[in-house]
Parts: C-alpha cells; structure tokens; sequence
C-alpha cells in the first residue's frame, strides 16, 4: 500500500472516509501519524539494512558514526576491510584489555571492531596512515513516504502502519480504549514483521528415507 | 537536532494543551528531563577525559561560582596554595586544595620550578561532574585496573603516599568524585613544547605531529591518536566546531573513558543531544507521567500505553548499547582466529565493569 492508500486507510477507519467528513483530523495529522509509525516499526525491527564505505584515518581512536554514516544508525553489523578482503570481528573492550594492556598502541591492519556507547565505532588495530577503508554494515530509519511511496517492508505488514497511526491519533483524541485495542493490533503486526526479519536466511529441515538434512 | 521547545511542544500538543491549563512547561520540562537521565543512564554518551597528571592548579575559590556560570576558564577549584594551611585558618572540613597555579601553561613550561612551588602531582582527581559510570582508565596508554582501598592497602601499605608508574585507580574512600591513583604519578605527563607564547592558536601543525596537512589554510581539526572534537550538536557530519585549546597527550598521562549524561537541556532552544529518534522517545515518558497526574486529565489507560511504549523504548536502547556482533571467522583449513592465545601476563586483578563491594 502506498502512503496515500494508508492514508485513506486510517480515516476509512476513523469513520470519515469522505473527505468533506476530515472535520477532527486533518491531511496533514494523519500523514505525520503515519510517518510516526512507520519510523517506530522500522525502530523497533531493523528491518532497513544498509552498507557505508569508511575511511580509516591515521590512528585515529574511535569513529563517530554520527559523522561518518550520513543517516541515524540505529545498530552496526559486521564490518568489511577492503583491503584485506577480510571480515573484522565484533569484539568488546575487555577482551582487547585482557589480551594484551597496551593494544592501543599496536598498529596495523584492522581485524577487531569495537563499539563504546551507541556512536564511537573503535578499531584494532589502528591503521599507521590514512589508507584503506571498511565497509560497515548497520541498520538505519527508513526514508520518509511520499504520497506514492510504499515502506520497504512486504506488503503482508503494512496494515501495521494504519494501526499505528490509529492508535496515536485515538490517544491525541483522549479515545483511551480504541487506543490501546490498536496498540495491542500493531503490536502483533510488528512481532510478526520481527520474526519474519530475523527468519528470513533459515530453511525449514527437511528429513526423508535415508534422505540427506538441509 | 531536537531541541526541548519541541519536545515540550509535542507533549503539550498531544494532551492537547498547549495553553498550560492542566499541565506546565515547567512540569513538562522537568519530566521531559527526567527521561533524559533515564537514557543517559543506560551508557549511552560515551567520553573521555584526562585526569591530568599535573600539580593541582585551579582558577576558582568557591564551588558555586562554577554553578553560577562566572568561570570563564575551569582550571579546577581551590581555597589554600600550602598544605600548611589546611587547618590554619577556618575548618579544615571546607578546604579544598592544595593547588599553587592558576593556569596549566605554569607546570608545563617549569614556572612552577622557577618559583621554587610544589610541584608534585597530586594522589587523587575530580571526575567530571557529568560522570555516569567509569568504564576503562589508562595511563600512558596502558589499561589500569580497579581496586578497594583495603585491596591497595594489602598490596602497599604506604599506598597514599608510594609514587611511581599508575597501575590501579580507586574510586572509593577519597569523596564521591574524587578518585586515587595507585601509584602516585612521580612527574608530569608528556606535554607539548609551546613555542612562541603561552596563547594564541595553533600555527604549526609539525608542532603535534607529522601526519600530511590536508590544504594549505584553515585550523586544525584532527590530530591523529587524539580523540575526535565531540560534537556540539548531533547527529550528521559538519557539526563539529570549535578549536583545540590544548592538546593534551597520552604520554604519562592518566586518561578515563566514562560515560556521562547527556549536554543539559534547560533552555527553550536548548538541543537533546540524543539522536533524534531517540530524543523523540523522552515524549512518552512525559506524556506517562501527566497523564498519571490526578487531577482533569487523569487517564490510567493512556498512561499505561505510554508506560508501555516507554519501556520498550529504554529496552531497545539498552540493547544496542550493549550489542557486540560476535562473527565467527574462519579460513578454508584454518582454525579460527582467537585473540590472546598466549598465556595471560602476570598483572594485577583487571576488575573493570564488575561491581566490588
């Protein structure tokens, strides 16, 4: 469904589908509430991937992703080094402490990643010059619909948006119990969307007769 | 960049009062910033900061001038220059100091020496005032471990007083701020050799390192193996401003990395310094409480649906923070890379992160 068509969605739902009937709500409302919820789904599954090429500078401790990824980053994935052709490995600071005290120091090509707080992406080693890149993996907020624009995830989930947006315009409207029934709907839209986006590499196990097992 | 006007505004807004009849600014205000340390207390603004290994200097008597906005210049905070003044004049319960300087540049170029001061660095340091949670601390870039003051008195009976290279630091015993270095730094950190004065601008970047310049003009922005300048403001590139004042090395320097509450946000036109979808997140926690209010816009059920969506917000941050992607790597007919295969080297417990009562 594109943006417009959620849109006639939600005031077919709010009883004003004619539009001399946008009394309470207006156009401009119900689109915000609509972006507002198709900002929280995407928040709340990751479901928008995305890769950035990084330039690794001369020692430098720890990247600002705020800085170095032109869009919020809401979590990294693995990383790349591209000019090794390997993957780096996620590790946490106290396993660089526990191996050796000084490895801030050491310098060379990059095989660990480390993250400190939700923006400082460090790397160990620490490249000596400024060469080479990563590419960093990271889930991020979709763009903003436009009018004829459709969200990124199947099509099965996007009735997910419309009780969003019912349930924020309910809650502005003081409607408390239609409020929290539409929660409680997009709520179950959402896991469902969680786990189709975490189950999407798996295949089910197949067995037969001396058959071989995925 | 969101700022707390906007983040009132919609609160207000959505309870549909943005003539203040029912709930405040104010009250707003205060709920919008309870949520924000709420955030903040998760570890989410990661810094660091240096716990100089320099002889105390300071440029106030009072601690509320600091508060009070009228330093200009924080060299830190101090009521006697001697340690023979600590109990001649007054109770010795509101001294604070030692310190003998007013600006850094009088250790680092030896004025201190010249005047014949003390010039010994002092055992203990303030952390930032802003300090949520200490993570990690080194000194000359070499990890130091945690310790109780009957853990130090164990290994060095003397340990308020032994000097020497830091290994441990102790943030217990010594104030709810201050903490003690084991041993007690025996000289000053690394500093750079100023030359040409004790003011102005950097002029020549070879004076800090020898990395390339990038252009011929302009001021510096990086120095390699120094932390990036923190952004004012965030997120998204060119919001970095501001120049270096002093460019502190990590040479035998003792640097923490700690995580902090977010820049404050009192002002109208004061930025959240959380990314923006996250700064949005304060709203629920605002809307929860006023609608918890007794009073005519008591609603138990909507207040409920904003505890909830609140919740899963401070639950999704939290699982960031502490997402660490753990791949396995492996190469066709190698085992798997394993970091510090060789045997631990004799150190002193490394306790850090863990809570030692």
């Amino acid at each position: 469904m594109t943006k417009a068509e959620l849109r006639v969605e939600v005031f077919r739902r709010l009883g004003a589908a004619d539009p001399t009937r946008h009394v309470v709500w207006s156009v401009a409302e119900v689109s915000t509430a609509i972006d507002e919820a198709y900002a929280e789904i995407a928040d709340a599954t990751e479901c928008v991937e995305r890769v950035v090429t990084i330039d690794l500078l001369a020692a430098r401790p720890y990247y600002d992703l705020r800085a170095v990824v032109p869009e919020p980053v809401l979590t990294i994935g693995p990383a790349y080094n591209e000019t090794t052709g390997r993957w780096l490995s996620g590790s946490a600071v106290r396993e660089l402490d526990g191996a050796d005290r000084r490895w801030e120091r050491v310098t060379g090509t990059p095989v660990r990643s480390v993250m400190r707080g939700l923006s400082w992406l460090g790397l160990y080693p620490r490249v000596a010059g400024d060469v080479g890149t990563i590419r960093q993996s990271y889930t991020a907020l979709p763009p903003t619909l436009a009018d004829d624009d459709e969200p990124l995830f199947p099509s099965q989930f996007h009735v997910a948006l419309v009780e969003a947006a019912l349930c924020s315009l309910f809650a502005d409207d003081g409607e408390s119990a239609r409020a929290e029934a539409a929660w409680q709907a997009y709520l179950a839209i959402e896991t469902a969307l969680a786990q189709w986006v975490a189950d999407r590499g798996s295949i089910p196990r197949q067995a037969g007769y001396g058959g071989p097992t995925w | 960049m969101v700022t707390l006007g906007q983040l009132r505004t919609r609160v207000l807004s959505r309870l549909g009062d943005l003539e203040q009849v029912v709930w405040t600014a104010t009250e707003v205000d205060g709920h919008l910033r309870t949520a924000y340390d709420a955030v903040a207390a998760l570890n989410v603004f990661f810094d660091t900061a240096y716990l100089e290994d320099r002889p105390r200097s300071f440029s106030y008597t009072a601690p509320w001038e600091q508060k009070a906005a009228y330093v200009a210049f924080d060299a830190g905070c101090a009521n006697y220059t001697a340690s023979d003044e600590l109990r001649a004049a007054g109770d010795e319960l509101d001294r604070i100091g030692p310190a003998n300087h007013t600006s850094p540049f009088e250790a680092t170029e030896g004025w201190l020496a010249l005047a014949g001061a003390d010039t010994r660095v002092p055992a203990t340091s303030v952390m930032p005032s802003n300090t949520v949670a200490l993570d990690r601390a080194t000194w000359d870039s070499k990890v130091l471990g945690q310790a109780l003051p009957a853990e130090l008195a164990r290994t060095d009976t003397s340990y308020e007083s032994t000097r020497g290279p830091v290994e441990v630091l102790c943030w217990s015993g010594a104030g709810l701020g201050t903490v003690r270095k084991w041993r007690i730094p025996s000289g000053q950190a690394d500093a750079v050799t100023v030359d040409g004065g004790p003011w102005g601008i950097l002029r020549r970047p070879a004076d800090l390192s020898a990395a390339a310049i990038t252009g011929s003009w302009g001021i510096c922005r990086r120095l390699p193996g120094h932390h990036p300048l923190t952004a004012a403001v965030g997120p998204g590139p060119g919001d970095y401003f501001g120049h270096p004042r002093r460019a502190i090395l990590d040479g035998r320097n003792t640097r923490v990395e700690f995580f902090r509450r977010g820049r404050p946000i009192v002002q109208t036109a004061d930025v959240c310094e959380l990314p923006d979808r996250y700064a949005w997140y304060l709203t629920d926690f605002a809307l929860m409480q006023c609608l918890q209010k007794a009073g005519p816009g008591f609603d138990a059920t909507l207040a409920g649906l904003f505890a909830q969506r609140w919740a899963r917000h401070l639950a999704r941050v939290q699982r960031r923070v502490l997402h660490v992607s753990r791949e396995r790597v492996g190469v066709l007919g190698g085992a798997p890379r394993v970091l510090g295969s060789r045997p631990a080297r004799t150190q002193l417990p490394y306790t850090f992160g863990e809570r030692l009562r």
